[in-house]
């Protein structure tokens, strides 16, 4: 079976690669291109650890075909952290201690910031409703919520 | 003189639940036991042993006191 | 030291040193590795739930281009001549776990490994294993307790023989074991009690959900040693269980542990390697293994589902006259449910002069049994903090109340027949009674449940190495692997005792080559064990750092004291000179000279491990039109005897709570009648996601271990214990509702209220 070349935006960089028309996107970014941030919990779309922004949507990267990403903009764990500065919301969990074995910390943290780059002020209720695509089964989620409402209040310019 | 209570199997292969042994280390008396019951010595390596109240795992050259209480119990699994 | 001691590092909650790997993505977990030339691996599973294996066929798997191996139980030593070494499993485990990894002659669960290959791509192999041709002689699947239990039950073990049983029996069974613990005598207790409760209490086959499924990388080299890459809660246990199963020397073998995500006592046993290290020797290949999700539930160890039968006595004082239990646990397809421990800890919160507790380890044609957190401990305490509560409420008594009036303390003899050393129980009852949670309003519909729980916590064996820089910084080397921050603990340890800033420790987890050996990261043993093994390696650093200082200030190395991470000549040395302190960065920078590089290692089998007590209160809403629980608010508060790391510590009691909740709400393993398990998806076995719960309350309550120099007792596992209980006294506290099948989910509840 021959592979399709693709032509992409991935973490603000045009990128090609090849993948074979049955790897799911999940599958493509961490064997082809080796951006194994992105993790593999369940590959029915269940559980969120795949969690990437396609076109600023948060996505499960295993319910998408890697050849879907012609064309689109694509952004990872990977592209969170900027120019060697971590993203508000990495060190929100860091501070608040919001991981603890950290395998669902990326698809997290890409999927909040989703939601506070549309809802800058958001309630608990709203996080939790935006993250129960996002499975965690280390934390209780208490910690993680308080990092998200940290950061978003960071991110509101609220904090020194 | 150690005072020795078991639980399990160690019960039916000793006839009985509590038994006194002159014993001043875990070693020694495993190894009284063990003479007294050889069909139980391989269960009495495994078992986790309570010494005066403190639970230990791989016991063996632990000293005993004159009056010291050991519990064979089953092994404590981790999770 | 005592509870009063202030300090430096200890009970702050810094950055841990793999936090910023974490959050980027960097981190490397099981599935994130590659090595060159390498392929992939997958496994031929059972497909159906009890049988014989009369033949099979690799060959024509062989022949699809692109498989480069295929092995099946044949390519392993004989199971039963797997000798047991010592690593926490007894010679008869191993042959179990033999069979587990790899079928032999039967099949015992849907599920079960028969084969595996290994291929150019995971679709290659996936392809290969429909080319392999097995038959069987299928047999009837004992698919719970009482089908197992039956006279003329289908036998899983044709040589089984019940252990434990007053007389050996002759004839096999599925019972593997029985234990039975008594004090006092019963009649007498119960004919002192005033209302008797009894009842019988359900729950369910539930899974760790570790996010993270397992995997692995295993390469063979050409002079036959072997290198494993896995996500593993103790790469010395991998080690040790695969080179058993292989049949080979343990030398032979080396252990990498990845960044695990998340375990639970799942990933203290082995399922993939011995057979991704047997597909690597006959490829000549690295080869990669990752189970699926789906694989994850349907062959890897759930918790047994179990049923405890309580009947229990009280007087109308709230004390409690007697209590008999008898609980029978699903071992699955292997003996070795957590019955003996779901025994041992049915009781204990309690001093009680009459009691009898039996239980039943009974094995049925399900994944093997795998600990789960605190393994058995939620069993019983379900059942008798529920009996507890429905005397509770016959009587009018406060549920604390009773509690503090039948709570076992210092100097109680345990139901195992150990007595207790300072242990904290009453303190966490007493601190729930005065949280404001506890006398919060409720609203129709809502309810409070209270539920009290035990664990052990173990010791078992740990090392570790501390070296120092030259520029005065240390790395501590050991080999647990980091589920909740444990570097961080260790990190923190080592700056108090060596007196140094915590930004100048360096924790690391290593490879069974670099490192000392060590039990595994469970047991809630990893903070106490490994955490002691780190004190007593800072402890020799620093009596080398004393004698360097002695031998440069030409003093014998007892006038030197050890301050605030200085050497300081004592008051008789220093009297009339002028003698500087000299700090560890100095004495580092200097060592050159003094007598070569600064280091020290420890190894200890930990002794005294404090046992884990711990209270909760659950506030729940109930739609009586739904049969839907909401949790409304929940406190944990938990005995950490020190609390090392703070804010990881709370981590511990939230996430053992909360995976309680789930288990008493939603979580249970659907079969159909041929034993396939029918709901094999996160989708479908429904854990909690952040909608289903509210903020997790914590109180850490500290009486000190007097066998640790920090006072610590293990915290992980403990907070999954009460939570079952907690969760299913609101719900009777709500809406007059007595669940005892777990999980209460809304189906089940709302039948209950309509027949009410």
């Amino acid at each position: 079976m021959s592979k399709q070349h693709i032509t992409t935006t991935l973490n603000g960089e045009p990128t090609e690669f090849l993948c074979d028309t049955r790897q799911t996107l999940l599958d493509t970014l961490r064997n082809e291109l080796r951006l194994t941030g992105t993790k593999e919990g369940c590959a029915t779309g269940d559980c969120g650890a795949c969690t990437v922004l396609l076109d600023g949507k948060a996505t499960c990267s295993c319910l998408v075909l890697g050849v879907e990403a012609e064309g689109k903009d694509i952004q990872t764990i990977e592209g969170v952290a900027h120019e060697g500065e971590l993203h508000p919301l990495q060190t929100a969990f860091l501070n608040n201690a919001a991981l603890q074995c950290g395998v669902c910390t990326p698809g997290i943290i890409v999927a909040a910031k989703a939601l506070l780059e549309t809802h800058p002020n958001p309630t608990e209720k709203e996080v939790r409703y935006w993250l129960s695509g996002n499975l965690c089964r280390c934390t209780g989620y208490d910690k993680i919520i308080h990092a998200v409402m940290d950061a978003a209040s960071a991110m509101r310019g609220e904090q020194p | 003189m150690a005072r020795v209570v078991f639980t399990g199997d160690l019960i039916r292969q000793f006839g009985t639940s509590e038994l006194t042994v002159p014993a001043r280390s875990i070693k020694a008396l495993i190894q009284a036991l063990s003479q007294q019951c050889p069909e139980a010595a391989d269960t009495l390596m495994e078992m986790a042993i309570s010494i005066d109240g403190e639970i230990h795992q791989q016991a063996f050259l632990e000293k005993l006191s004159e009056e010291a209480e050991v519990c064979f119990i089953p092994p404590i699994g981790a999770g | 030291m005592s509870a009063k001691t202030t300090y430096k590092w200890i009970g702050s909650s810094p950055v841990r040193p793999d936090g910023v790997d974490k959050v980027t993505g960097r981190a490397n977990f099981g599935a994130d590795h590659s090595e060159p030339g390498m392929i992939y691996g997958k496994v031929l599973r059972s497909p159906i739930a009890h049988g014989r294996i009369q033949s099979i066929n690799l060959t024509p798997a062989l022949q699809v281009p692109g498989v480069l191996a295929a092995i099946c139980g044949d390519d392993f030593p004989d199971a039963d001549a797997v000798q047991g070494m010592s690593s926490g499993e007894s010679p008869a485990d191993m042959r179990d776990i033999a069979r587990n990894v790899m079928a032999r002659d039967k099949v015992l669960y849907h599920g079960h490994p028969i084969a595996a290959v290994a291929a150019m791509s995971p679709e290659i192999a996936d392809e290969a294993l429909k080319h392999i041709q097995v038959t069987y002689e299928a047999l009837p699947p004992v698919l719970n307790l009482d089908q197992a239990m039956a006279k003329d039950a289908p036998l899983l073990h044709e040589d089984q023989i019940t252990r434990g049983l007053p007389k050996k029996p002759t004839q096999a069974s599925n019972i593997a074991a029985v234990l039975n613990l008594k004090r006092g005598d019963l009649e007498t207790g119960f004919s002192q009690a005033d209302i008797i409760i009894e009842e019988t209490y359900t729950t369910p086959t539930a899974h760790q959900g570790y996010i993270e499924p397992h995997a692995v990388i295993a390469r063979c080299n050409e002079d036959g040693r072997a290198a494993i890459w896995c996500c593993t809660q103790g790469p010395f246990v991998v080690r040790s269980l695969s080179a058993q199963v292989l049949g080979w020397d343990m030398g032979r073998i080396k252990v990498t542990p990845s960044e695990i995500g998340g375990g639970f006592g799942g990933k203290t046993t082995i399922y993939l390697e011995p057979l991704a290290v047997k597909l690597a020797e006959k490829s000549g290949r690295p080869v990669k293994m990752v189970m699926s999700r789906e694989d994850v539930f349907r062959a890897t160890g759930p918790t047994s589902a179990s049923r405890t039968h309580v009947k229990l006595g009280m007087n109308k004082a709230g004390k409690i006259t007697a209590a008999d239990v008898k609980l029978e646990c699903e071992a699955g397809a292997f003996k070795g449910s957590p019955m003996q421990t779901a025994c041992m800890t049915a009781l204990t919160c309690y001093d009680l002069e009459n009691f009898n507790i039996t239980g039943y380890d009974v094995v049925v044609n399900k994944p093997k049994a795998a600990a789960y957190r605190a393994p058995g401990a939620p069993l019983t305490a379900f059942a008798v903090e529920s009996a507890i509560d429905q005397a509770a409420k016959r009587l009018g008594l406060d549920p604390i109340d009773i509690r503090l009036n039948n709570a076992a303390k210092e100097g109680t003899v345990a139901p195992y027949g150990a007595k207790f050393p300072p242990i904290g129980l009453v303190e966490t009852l007493q601190a729930a009674k005065a949280h404001p949670h506890y006398c919060a309003p409720l609203k129709p519909n809502q309810g409070r449940g209270i539920a009290s729980g035990f664990w052990f916590n173990a010791g078992m064996q740990s090392s570790a190495a501390i070296n120092l820089n030259e520029n005065g910084t240390a790395t501590v080397i050991t080999a647990s692997p980091d589920i909740g921050g444990s570097r961080a603990s260790m990190a923190l340890m080592t700056a108090e005792t060596l007196g140094i800033p915590y930004a100048d420790v360096n924790a690391i987890v290593a490879d069974t080559e670099a490192a000392g050996y060590c039990d595994v990261t469970g047991g809630s043993r990893t903070t106490f064990a490994t955490g002691r093994a780190v004190i007593m390696a800072a402890e020799k650093v620093i009596v080398s750092l004393r004698e360097r200082a002695a031998a440069l200030w030409e003093l014998k190395p007892e006038q030197v004291e050890w301050r605030d991470g200085q050497a300081h000549p004592d008051s008789e040395a220093s009297a009339g000179a002028d003698i500087k302190p000299l700090s560890l960065a100095e004495l580092a920078l200097s060592a050159a000279k003094t007598g070569g590089p600064i280091s020290a290692k420890a190894s200890l089998t930990a002794q005294g491990a404090g046992g884990g007590f711990g209270t909760q209160i659950c506030d729940v809403e109930v739609d009586p039109e739904t049969g839907k629980t909401e949790i409304i608010r929940f406190t944990v508060i938990q005995d950490a005897g020190k609390a090392i790391h703070r804010a990881y510590v709370e981590g511990q009691l939230q996430g053992g709570a909360v995976q309680g909740i789930g288990w008493a709400l939603n979580e249970e393993y659907i079969y159909d009648e041929k034993g396939c398990m029918q709901n094999a998806s996160f989708l479908d076995y429904r854990m909690p996601v952040a909608l289903d719960l509210p903020m997790i309350d914590t109180v850490i309550v500290e009486v000190p271990n007097p066998n640790h120099p920090f006072g610590v007792r293990g915290v992980g596992e403990t907070p999954i214990v009460p939570a079952l209980a907690a969760v299913a006294n609101a719900i009777d506290s709500a809406v007059d509702a007595r669940m005892t099948d777990l999980p209460i989910n809304p189906p089940k509840l709302l039948k209950q209220l309509s027949t009410a």
